[in-house]
């Protein structure tokens, strides 16, 4: 029983905290394209390195730091899809695939509630196990 | 240690993604033959504890960094290598495709080092240390394992701008060297050690007396 509390103390814990440790990001299209990066409980990735790579040549377009809030920006001048890089000494970061089509409107992407993917996650976790339980008693 | 893809060049996550196929073969392998059934809804729970334990970051207060326990430890010492390295391979497979906490390309090099290179670390502290004081040894177990991760995961990063660079020799991935890197990475993960090494201890306690 003790166990089974823990385990719901973890789940809770998890689902309120929601997560810091992972890396999101919002893209604002336009004639400048502005990309907000931060970690996944809203802390910017501030002053943190970061370059753009053209679709055209696959060459370097832009470098620099990202502001106190986490923004760059950089102006595309081509159709295609433009990579942007953002490295942490530590390992963490994030790799951002920004299409960008000839009128500058950028399609809408698929965003998955990170929530649902950790109760998923759980779900996955036991349901295996116990699959793998069935299997061996059986 | 969430690696996003593009930080690591093909020439390491390819060969990584062979060996961590073979490792994968193996484990899967040995745990049919070895696994009791009775453990099993154990090892479910734990590896859940774990997937909870990497999603709560732990603010350090210097840096601005963030990091998180595992659970490495206690997997390693309750089930054994070959285990660990399952359960925590499915655990960053899910948070990378689930949640987009680290990268695809990445993955195999994460499991390699994480989920191979903790619990043999742990396990072999354990050993080790066991005949001084047996709560000790769980304790320098989950904190080694944490650390000893972290320096693997930072070797390889450290390890992109010598094999993977442009014409002009500018890197093509993760563009810091060993110098900047493993201090970077190993010293937040030493402060997380702490953590890790008391959920081990406590952990296997815990175990211990139900067992009883």
């Amino acid at each position: 029983m003790r166990c089974k509390l823990t385990v719901l103390a973890v789940m809770v814990f998890t689902w309120a905290d929601s997560s810091a440790h992972g890396v999101i990001h919002e893209i604002e299209p336009g004639k400048t394209y502005h990309v907000t990066i931060s970690y996944a409980n809203g802390t910017p990735l501030a002053s943190t390195a970061f370059e753009v790579r053209s679709p055209v040549d696959g060459l370097v377009h832009t470098v620099g730091l990202t502001d106190d809030l986490g923004r760059l920006g950089f102006t595309p001048d081509a159709p295609g899809t433009w990579i942007v890089d953002v490295w942490t000494p530590d390992g963490h970061g994030a790799h951002i695939v920004v299409p960008v089509d000839t009128d500058s409107r950028l399609p809408a992407s698929r965003t998955v509630p990170r929530s649902g993917g950790i109760l998923i996650g759980f779900g996955l976790i036991l349901g295996v196990t116990a699959a793998f339980a069935r299997h061996r008693s059986s | 240690m969430h690696v996003p893809d593009g930080f690591i060049g093909p020439r390491t996550w390819l060969p990584a993604a062979a060996l961590a196929g073979v490792s994968t073969w193996f484990a899967l392998r040995r745990i049919r033959q070895t696994m009791q059934a009775e453990a099993i809804p154990t090892l479910g729970v734990i590896t859940a504890c774990s997937f909870g334990l990497m999603l709560i970051a732990v603010p350090l207060p210097f840096g601005g960094a963030t990091v998180h326990a595992t659970g490495v430890g206690l997997l390693a010492l309750r089930f054994g290598v070959t285990t660990a390295y399952l359960a925590i391979g499915l655990v960053l497979a899910l948070q990378a495709f689930l949640l987009g906490d680290g990268g695809v390309t990445s993955l195999p090099v994460s499991a390699l080092c994480l989920g191979l290179g903790g619990p043999l670390t742990a396990v072999v502290t354990h050993g080790l240390l066991r005949r001084v004081n047996e709560r000790l040894a769980r304790f320098v177990a989950g904190w080694s394992a944490t650390v000893v991760a972290a320096l693997l995961t930072a070797l390889v990063l450290g390890l992109q701008p010598l094999v993977a660079v442009d014409a002009a020799g500018e890197p093509l991935f993760f563009p810091f060297g060993w110098r900047t890197v493993v201090p970077a990475l190993v010293l937040p993960h030493a402060v997380v050690g702490v953590l890790e090494g008391l959920i081990t201890v406590m952990g296997l306690d815990r175990w211990r007396q139900e067992e009883r």
